[in-house]
């Protein structure tokens, strides 16, 4: 599966699979114009994943029976799980009056209502971010996303969760950087998206405290400058702040959480802590990124995303 | 969930619960298939740490299980006699797809155990060549033999089924 090599068996299996780079995909799909007999094996290799697809794809959509969940429920095993997750204090000291009256009146949620200083430190955050010229890429929008060490339970256990970004291009946005927010009052990652036109999202992903529930609720806030949605999905809290055309809140938390459902979250091993963009499920944990945490993703075709790092 | 490892293997049952379905067929028995997997994860849960991947080590562990019962506990029922329907001269056209879909399970059920297996990872749950061998416990080139061989001989059966003999194969250089 070499890029200019001959193109064999394993290559039209990976086709069909969609594991090509796009590189040797692209040599694969020159083979398959031309040699119809290639063509037809990797429509049946197509029509197999298809076949075998429809038959279980309703399983996941069951609801997972009650003696399942019991398993889950029951009392946990000492380990570094068991505590409940750590939460560094934030230190921010932002005045948004606004907000705060909206937390005030907003409904109480049973643990989806997102913190003063949660929504403190994203409105300062989102405010401070500005483009980076001078910054260097660091990693691919497609590489994965390593939460930040507090997500562990435990002081030796540096354990982080690593989720890829979400893929906001459908709704005409693109990463523009990535950095960890860490010392900077909100122990997480900020994600900025912009829809070519100037304006800015950005989407935090933070440690909630404790566990919860598995399927997030969200809070939204429209204001004059911005709009807000908050939510949390287990011990993972996210936070949008969107300007203008940029931030319907609504529509991209929807994005978000659906380009989150299905995404596998990986495990890094313990080896560095804190916060690291890496550019695939390989890449090591970098140590924190503090000081140079931009990424700079790879353009998406079509989409003028103009704003400069 | 009692906690977030809970939550994360909550996050991952229904994914683990297709597999074993695929696996077991048998929708009772695979529930306990996954029941037992689960179980046994929260006893390995230190395993965890020195794993990449949340869904490949949950994976792993369904898939030992089952080797471990798949000739007792999770020993898939007699073969359903329901598929003469598939030959059926009045199947209206909205089921033909499904058994068009029947026709590749079948063929399935005779491919050797190993080929099968890493077809469904693949096929089915999506998972990179690598982490479906890490899952079967084999070589990397262990797993692409068995796909290569288990979905061309898949192409041959389904081929037969079509036109009533198997089709001209040649290999791809």
């Amino acid at each position: 599966m070499t890029p200019g090599g001959a193109i064999q068996e394993l290559d039209l299996l990976a086709y069909a699979d969609g594991l090509l780079e796009p590189a040797r995909r692209e040599e694969v799909e020159a083979l398959l114009r031309r040699d119809p007999e290639a063509a037809g094996r990797v429509a049946a290799y197509v029509a197999q994943n298809q076949a075998i697809r429809a038959a279980y794809g309703g399983v996941v959509a069951e609801p997972v029976p009650a003696r399942l969940l019991a398993v889950l429920d029951r009392p946990p095993q000492a380990s570094f799980w068991r505590r409940p997750l750590r939460f560094a204090a934030f230190a921010a000291s932002l005045a948004a009056a606004g907000f705060l009256g909206w937390m005030a009146n907003a409904p109480q949620g049973g643990g989806t209502q997102p913190s003063q200083a949660l929504v403190e430190a994203s409105l300062a955050l989102h405010a401070d971010w500005s483009p980076r010229p001078e910054a260097a890429a660091v990693g691919s929008a497609e590489g994965p996303l390593l939460l930040p060490k507090a997500l562990a339970s435990e002081p030796e256990g540096e354990l982080a969760l690593r989720i890829p970004p979400p893929d906001l291009t459908p709704l005409g946005l693109q990463l523009l950087a990535l950095r960890t927010t860490e010392g900077r009052g909100l122990p997480g990652v900020q994600l900025v998206y912009g829809d070519g036109k100037g304006e800015r999202l950005s989407l935090f992903v933070t440690s909630a405290a404790g566990g919860g529930a598995v399927v997030p609720r969200v809070t939204y806030r429209s204001g004059a400058d911005a709009d807000l949605a908050f939510w949390r999905d287990g011990p993972i809290a996210f936070a949008l702040i969107g300007e203008g055309a940029a931030g319907s809140a609504e529509r991209v938390a929807a994005q978000v959480r659906g380009a989150l459902q299905g995404a596998p979250l990986l495990l890094p091993p313990a080896t560095g802590g804190g916060l690291a963009a890496g550019n695939g499920p390989s890449a090591e944990p970098r140590g924190s990124l503090d000081d140079a945490p931009l990424l700079r993703p790879t353009p998406a075709a079509g989409n003028g995303g103009s704003e400069s790092m | 969930m009692a906690d977030d490892f809970g939550w994360l293997i909550a996050r991952e049952t229904p994914r683990l619960r297709r597999y074993a379905r695929a696996l077991v067929k048998d929708p009772v028995r695979a529930d306990d298939l996954v029941q037992d997997a689960l179980e046994r994860a929260l006893r390995k849960q230190r395993q965890l740490r020195k794993q990449g991947s949340l869904r490949g080590w949950l994976f792993r562990i369904v898939y030992t299980v089952y080797l471990n019962g798949r000739k007792t506990r999770y020993a898939p029922p007699p073969p359903d006699l329901d598929e003469r329907v598939v030959n059926h001269p009045a199947v209206p056209a909205r089921q033909i797809a499904r058994i068009e879909c029947r026709t590749v399970l079948e063929a399935m059920e005779r491919l050797p155990a190993g080929q099968r297996d890493a077809i469904l990872l693949v096929a089915l749950e999506g998972l990179p060549y690598d982490e479906a061998a890490q899952v079967m416990g084999v070589e990397l080139g262990t797993l692409k033999s068995r796909l290569s061989r288990g979905r061309e001989t898949l192409r041959q059966l389904t081929g037969e089924a079509a036109s009533g003999q198997p089709p001209n194969v040649r290999r791809i250089k």
